[in-house]
Order: C-alpha cells, then structure tokens, then sequence
C-alpha cells in the first residue's frame, strides 16, 4: 500500500451544537490534485482549514505522510496557501513578497534572489518583482501570491477559493497556469471550490459536499456521468429528474445533453411539444413538455445550435424524444 | 469527551478489533502512542512555543488591568460601604449622601449643567458639521482646524476667557454689559465650547457617511429638499447624533478644569469629590460621590456601545460618497455659520492670549512678556512644571500607544485563548466609562496604603505597589488608563482593515508571528499609530482631573499648577501657563499633520489601486 500525502480519518468538527464536519474520512494521494466542492456553508472551508492546522478537529485524526498531525501546529505543516483575497502583504513589493518565508530561513541573499527568480519565471511575472501589490491586477497578485506559496518548497498546496475574485478571462488562464505548476512539482494539491467548472476542469479526484458530509468522491468523469445521489447529481450540472414508472416510481435522471431529439417518431419516442428555445453560443438549451401517458413533465434538452437548424424547431411545434438508457441513472430514492 | 475521542480513533484504525484506549496507540502510526496515555493533554499539544509567548503577552496586559484598572476600582466600591475606621456599613453612605440637601444639590446642579451644555454645543456641531461636510464652504481645513482649538487646551483656560471677558473686571462687563459668570452660566458656556470639537467630530464622520445615490433616487422621484432633510439626511445621523449627546453629557458631567474656576459657590460632582478628599480627607464619601457620578457615564457608555453597532452596519461598501450640489443661499448660510463660531472661538482663545500679554488687567493694559516668566509662579515651579508635563506627557503618548496598541492586537489578531481576550477587550473599553476625578480617587485608595487589613482576621496585606505613590510614574500610569479606551478602539478598527489571512499566510511559510507583526501589521498601521499618539499626548497635557489626586509638589505638572496659581489669584500668570500647554498641543498637532500627510502618501500607494 503506497502512504497517503494526506489522510483525514473520522473527522467530527462541532461549534457547540452546530455540526459542521460529520464523520469525514479522506485518503489524498502524492501528487494529486483534489477539489473540495459543495455549496457555502458545507464544511469544505473548516476541513481545509484543519488540514492546514489552523483548527483543530473535536474528534478524528489526521495524518501528513503517515504521520499524526491532528495536533500539530500550522507552522510546522510546511503547506502553502493561497485565498480569494490574495493576502499579499501591502507594504511589500512582489519580490519581498514571494522572499517572506525565506528570509525566515535566514538564507543568504543570493539565494534567496535565485529561489525568487525561479518562482517568479514559473508564474510568468519576471517584470513585476519591484512593484507593490496594489500596482498589480488581480491575476497578477493571485499569481505573486502562488510563487509565494510555492517559494518554502511545501509538501502540499491548499488553495481556498483562488480565483473566485477574478474575472472569467483571467479565471481561465490562471486554472490552467496552476495546472500546469502543480503537474510540473508534482505537488500535492487541495482546492475549496464552490464553482463546478473550475473542479471538473482542475481536478484530478473531486470531493462533493454537503451538510457537513461527503457526499461522493470520484474523477470529474464520475462524478459527472455516474453522481450516486440526487444532490451531486443535480449540483453539477444541469439535469432532468423524474420518476421512472417502469420501476415502480424509483427515481431516473438524464442529462439534457444525452436526449436524442428529432422531428420524426422513432421506436420508444416520446411525443412532446416544445416550450422554449435558448440560445447558448454554441448549443441551445430547448424545453420540451411530454405530452400524453403518465408524464406530463418538462424536459430540458441540450441540442448542438447546427442541429437546431438543420431540424428548423420551432417553439410550439411536435418533437420525439429519446432517453438512451444506458444514460439514464437510477436513483435508490424514489421519485417524486 | 476525550474517551470517546479515543475509541473513534482505536476504531477507525482497526475496525471489527474492539480494543481498549491504552492498547489501541500501539496499532496506529507516527507519535499515537503517547496520545493514548495522555489523551486529556492533546487539546494541549496544539500549543507551540509561540502560543507561550502570545499567552504570556496576554498575562502580562492582563496584569497590568488587574493592577491599574480593576484592582483600584474595586477599591474604590469597598471604601463606599465602609465608614473612615473601615468597618463595613452597607448602604449608610448612600443614604447620608441623599440625605444632605447639599449633595442633592450639587447632583441636581451637575445634571443642569450638563444637559444644558449638551444641547447648546451639539446644536451647534449639528449646524457646522453639516456645513462642513454637505454644503460648499470655503475655507474647510481652516474652520475644521479652529474649531479643534478647544480640545488642545486645558478647560481652566475657557473658564479664564470668560472672566476676561465677563468677569467683574471683563471687557464686556465694563463696556456696560453685566452677566452672572460665577455658577451655572460660566460652567455651562465652558462645557458648552469643552464639548463642541468631539461632538463635532463625531458628527462630520456621521455626516461623512451619507450615499449619493439615496439622494439621487430622491430627486429622480422629485423630493423637496425639506423631505430629504427628514427622510434622508435625519436618519442617516441619527446614531451618531445619539452619541454625540451621551458623549457630551459625560464630558460636562465629570469635567473638574471648567467649574474649579468659574464655578463660584456652585457646586457639582467633580468638585464635590475632589472638596471630600483633598479638603476634609473623607475618602468613603469621595468614593459614594464617585460611583454616584459613574451612574451616567455607565449608561452613556453602553449607548455609544450599541449606537457603534448599528452605526457600522448603515453604510456599505457599495455606497457611492456624496457629492455637493452648490446652492447659494444655504452655502451662503453655512459659511455665515462656520465664520460666526470660527470668530467666536478665536476671539475666546484671543481674549485670554491678550489677557496674559497685559501688565495688570485691568489698570495698565501695556504688553509685556513678564508673565510669562514662570521661575517665579508656582511656588518657583513653574518652568519645572511645564518640563514635567512634557515629560509625562511623552511618556504617556510612548507607552500608553505601545500598550494599547499590543492590546488591540493581543485581541484581534490572535486565533487562541478566546476567554482572555475577551476579557482583555471587556478591560480595554471599560475606562471610558470611568470619570477622571474617579480614576484619581481609585488610585489614592488602591496605592496610598502600604498595608490592606483583611477583613476579620485581624492580618494585613503587604501592598507591593504603594512605591509608585507620588512617583511620576503613577501620574503615567493613570494617564494611560484614563485615555486608554480611544486609543484603544483607533488600533482596533485599524487592525480590522487588515487582512485577516496575513497571519494565516506566515504561519504557513513559518514565520513567527512577532516578524509579522513588526514587519508588515505595524508599518500598516503607522497612521493610526501617530493618531494614538498625539491623543495620548495632548490629554495628558490638559487634564487635571485624575492628576489632581495624585501629584507631589515635585511632580507638580503645569495644568495643576495653573489651577494653584488661578486659586492664588495670579490670573495671568494662569493665562500664560494655558497658552504654554495651547501652543505645545497645536504644535503637537501640526507636527502630526505634517508627518501623517508624509506617511499618508506612502501608505496610499499601498491601499489604494494603481
């Protein structure tokens, strides 16, 4: 059995009568590359914050490389870090910045100078080593802030929220910088992230939560093609639920992608007229409301805009769908 | 707790083995094992180092409150149920203080006093800070920096301006206009001018924080200007106009410069205590006094509390800052209104400044500089009294801002020991609650014994500080009290900008917490750092209230010594001592600005987008 980078083992963490950690247990591998998902107020924060040993579990254990570190302060965890709000220091310029952890160190100057270079050129910002945080933009602070995070060589990464601050373009190109770093190091790496995208995207495993709990933990493409519950189902993604009669009102989803729809009956359509068409760029996201049998329910359908046009759908006209059932999933709960 | 805590463990590890806590460390890995033997100590081991040293930090602010705030207080409520041979008598003292129709008196007398100064100068704050903060008026900073003035001076000073003025040998007075200074009319005009400056500042940051774009949807709706006024511009001060009115009432209510000199045969509290203890050396009836006089501070206290709360929460950061619509007439009116009161101060301050230029008011009105000699006043003191004062003064500002600004920080910044913070934070607000001839009378009785009789036993107790007694030390120590909570509250709001993760961020590259602090959370803060200071320092150069108490005639500060010499009947020589402490103050001020302008802009470029 290979050691875990990190293993959190039965992790309670409770606020007086406020559970907001219930019986969390985790296995985080070298090297890899996890993100904690879940709305605000599920408990991914706090369980960040007890790896990283700035709180401490009421009841469990956790583990750093095989070792306990339930107990052990946050300065002797060796991590980096990085927030939403960046946390630079105002009243140091870049450089110093990223040189804080080690001028601790008491390393000789020219050292410090080469390890600053180095992270600098890493997070492609040679030219704003002299300037002070609020000189720089928002990707470039978040990225002062990852060289700084990386400059004291930690064993792991925590990233709580990073980009949640920046806008969509700058989003992007920085999801794919840390990528890229952390694959180049590496480096065992933990992200808090309430936006799906960014998870499905950056991660390597990803840890659905919610209520204190976790929910499911899998690769993106099993979380999003095989969710085992109705939360993770319905929280990543957009998704029909319906109650499947054929197996005695069990509820069934489908992803309005996997809907076959077309203007003529196939063997097992379903007749529906169409509600709603909205245009989405590249695809339209269209309303279908089934009509006759037991469900009279909308569906939404994810259609390809070229698709769309070559149909000529119209909003009132008659379109057959098709549920592929090797894409429908099956819930234990039954359907409303 | 722990046991169970235990047995998760034991059970995660090996699940379907039931095993005992003790055995259980030995089937887990790394440094388990002793965990099992001293489960209860794991709380305790989240402990480094570090955390040692922020405890003993919080022990050692923690000492000093004990010491200089609660243990002297706590005097203080003893000796008020007891009599002078220190048997305990209940509420006897109470009852003979309501009893004596002269004490009533002086209580009925104080809370006049008090309300009326109150209303006349938030009244006029009220008109001037909406002139200064919502109307185009010229000359801003000039009339912002004269109405300050009164804050830089000892409150002798404007009782002083007054008998120049309406004084039976005053300028008015002779000119044919006579006015009965001495009582209620002469303390309630220099109450009235004493709170004016705070209830001004407390009003321009209330009006300050008005949203532009609730007066922009208004006139969008078509809203007369009279409706705006009520519906807009009313509500949005209405927390600081609350505590405009507490804090002014508590400052007239326990000033003691202000009556001692113009008071006449008019008595109220401040004087009635200083009267029990210096004048017939009944501490016990000085004490009743005191906690009498802390029944309004304490409420006033707790209003500025829960107004500060709802105050915070009426602006958000979206707010748009409001912008000033020029209309001639109400311009034109403010400016009127600004320049009266400007005018009316200076003349004041001008009034006294000429007072002790002039040989002999008010026979031989030539100038001459000999008052200002103070080899002779005094007791031959007075130029050492103005050193002392500098000195304390300093002292005060350098220590009093060190510790006020560890406490802050103790409180804000640390993640550990909760319940000392808090108590630590309960301590920190708790002066401002406390009137200065309080502070003063708590001191004489907590450091003046050198041994406390325990009660029954017939022992005593060694009082280990009563060597501070009629230090200069003690006259540092009750001035950092005193002041302490304003400071106090600055370095608070200001460590609150901070990003709260910057502590997070060296813990996770190691660095010790003190690094950080010197490094990045105090050159932050330098602003605030300078505000303390000059706070400290100007207070510290006015007050008599607690000093009162407490000095020797070596340790004689120039604030005392102008009262000594007003009762002795050298008024200029009084005059020119206030003038001294007015000019050392402004210059203080001045300095402040220049430096804090300076720093300023460095820390601009850090806080503000380039």
């Amino acid at each position: 059995m290979t050691e875990s980078a990190i293993r959190v083992e039965g992790v309670f963490k409770r606020y007086g009568q406020n559970t907001v950690l219930n019986n969390i247990d985790l296995d985080i591998k070298e090297g890899e590359f996890v993100c904690l998902l879940g709305p605000s107020g599920c408990g991914k924060s706090t369980l960040l914050r007890l790896i990283a040993g700035l709180d401490m579990p009421t009841e469990g254990k956790i583990y750093l490389k095989g070792k306990d570190a339930t107990f052990l302060p946050a300065s002797k965890r060796n991590f980096g870090i990085m927030f939403q709000s960046y946390a630079l220091f105002p009243n140091l310029t870049a450089f110093e910045n990223v040189a804080y952890g080690l001028r601790n160190q008491k390393l000789a100057n020219k050292t410090v100078n080469e390890v600053v270079n180095r992270y600098f050129a890493m997070v492609g910002l040679t030219e704003a080593r002299d300037r002070y945080p609020a000189q720089l933009s928002g990707g470039e602070q978040q990225r002062v802030a990852l060289a700084r995070a990386l400059a004291t060589n930690p064993s792991f990464l925590l990233l709580d929220e990073p980009l949640s601050a920046l806008d969509a373009k700058v989003r992007i190109k920085l999801r794919r910088e840390i990528c890229r770093i952390q694959r180049e190091l590496e480096l065992t790496t933990i992200m808090v992230t309430h936006d799906q995208d960014e998870a499905l995207t950056m991660a390597d495993r990803i840890i659905v939560m919610n209520r204190a709990m976790i929910m499911q933990s899998g690769t993106p493409q099993q979380i999003y093609e095989r969710p085992e519950s109705r939360f993770v189902a319905d929280f990543i993604g957009a998704i029909n639920f319906y109650p499947d009669f054929d197996k005695g009102g069990r509820l069934s989803a489908v992803r309005p992608e996997n809907i076959r729809m077309g203007t003529e009956p196939e063997e097992g359509s379903l007749c529906a007229e169409l509600e709603t068409m909205e245009f989405r760029g590249s695809f339209c996201r269209l309303t279908a409301r089934l009509t006759g049998m037991q469900r009279n329910d909308e569906l939404m359908v994810d259609l390809p805009y070229s698709e769309v046009k070559q149909l000529d759908l119209k909003v009132g006209g008659v379109v057959y769908l098709n549920l592929p059932s090797q894409q429908v999933l099956h819930f234990a709960e039954q359907g409303a | 707790m722990e046991g169970s805590l235990l047995e998760t463990a034991g059970a995660a590890s090996d699940p379907g083995t039931p095993v005992s806590p003790a055995c259980a460390g030995s089937g887990l890995p790394g440094g388990a094992r002793d965990r099992a033997v001293s489960g209860r100590f794991d709380r305790l081991r989240c402990y480094t180092g570090q955390d040692a040293v922020k405890l003993v930090l919080i022990l050692c602010v923690l000492f000093g409150f004990l010491v200089f705030l609660a243990g002297p207080l706590l005097m203080l409520f003893i000796k008020a149920f007891q009599d002078k041979s220190g048997a305990f008598v209940g509420l006897t003292q109470f009852a003979t203080y309501l009893s004596s129709p002269n004490m009533v008196i002086s209580l009925t007398n104080t809370l006049f006093i008090a309300v009326t100064s109150t209303v006349i100068s938030v009244t006029a704050a009220f008109f001037f800070a909406y002139a200064m903060t919502r109307r185009a008026v010229p000359f801003k900073p000039v009339f912002r920096f004269i109405a300050m003035l009164p804050m830089f001076a000892p409150t002798m000073l404007l009782g002083m301006s007054l008998i120049y003025l309406f004084g039976n040998k005053g300028l008015v007075t002779q000119a044919g206009l006579a006015l009965p200074l001495y009582g209620p009319v002469g303390i309630v005009i220099s109450e009235a001018i004493y709170g004016f400056p705070v209830a001004l500042m407390i009003l321009t940051v209330a009006f300050s924080a008005a949203d532009n774009r609730l007066f922009e949807a208004a006139d969008v709706m078509g809203t007369s200007p009279l409706r705006k006024m009520l519906t807009i511009t009313l509500p949005g001060v209405k927390y600081g106009l609350i505590n405009a009115l507490f804090v002014c009432f508590t400052y007239s209510f326990t000033d003691f410069g202000a009556p001692s000199v113009v008071g006449g045969n008019y008595n109220v509290l401040a004087t009635d205590i200083y009267k029990q203890v210096i004048g017939q050396q009944n501490f016990n009836m000085g004490a009743v006094v005191g906690i009498f006089m802390m029944i309004p501070t304490v409420i006033s206290f707790a209003v500025d509390r829960i107004t500060s709360v709802r105050q915070g929460s009426a602006i958000s950061s979206k707010s748009v800052p409001y912008r000033i619509k020029p209309s001639r007439g109400a311009d034109a009116a403010a400016t009127f209104f600004c320049g009266a009161v400007s005018l009316f101060l200076v003349a004041f301050f001008a009034v006294s400044l000429y007072g002790s230029l002039v040989t002999s008011w008010p026979y031989n009105m030539e100038l001459t500089l000999a008052h200002y000699d103070f080899s002779t006043v005094g007791a031959g003191g007075g130029v050492e009294s103005i050193y002392q004062s500098l000195r304390v003064s300093l002292a005060t500002a350098v220590i009093g801002t060190a510790a006020a600004f560890l406490t802050a920080y103790l409180i804000e910044k640390l993640s550990v020991f909760y319940g000392l913070r808090r108590l630590l934070y309960l301590f920190s607000i708790t002066p401002n609650a406390v009137p200065g001839t309080v502070v003063g009378l708590a001191y004489i009785l907590f450091f003046n014994p050198r041994t406390f009789p325990i009660p029954g036993s017939g022992l005593s107790l060694v009082n280990g500080f009563n060597f501070l007694y009629g230090t200069t030390m003690i006259l540092i120590l009750v001035n950092i009290v005193h002041y302490f909570s304003v400071p106090f509250v600055t370095a608070s709001t200001s460590l609150k900008r901070l990003d709260k993760e910057f502590e997070t961020v060296s813990d996770s590259l190691s660095v010790p917490f003190y690094k950080t602090l010197f490094r990045i959370t105090v050159p932050m803060s330098f602003g605030a750092i300078l505000e303390m200071m000059v706070y400290f320092f100007v207070n510290s150069m006015i007050t008599v209230s607690a000093v009162i108490f407490l000095y020797t005639p070596i340790t004689k500060l120039a604030s005392v010594v102008v009262l000594n010499v007003k009762g002795a009947g050298d008024d200029a020589e009084a005059a020119a001592l206030c003038m001294v402490i007015l000019a050392v103050n402004i210059a203080v001020r001045l300095i402040y600005e220049f430096v804090s302008r300076r720093v300023g802009r460095r820390t601009d470029a850090w806080m503000t987008r380039g």
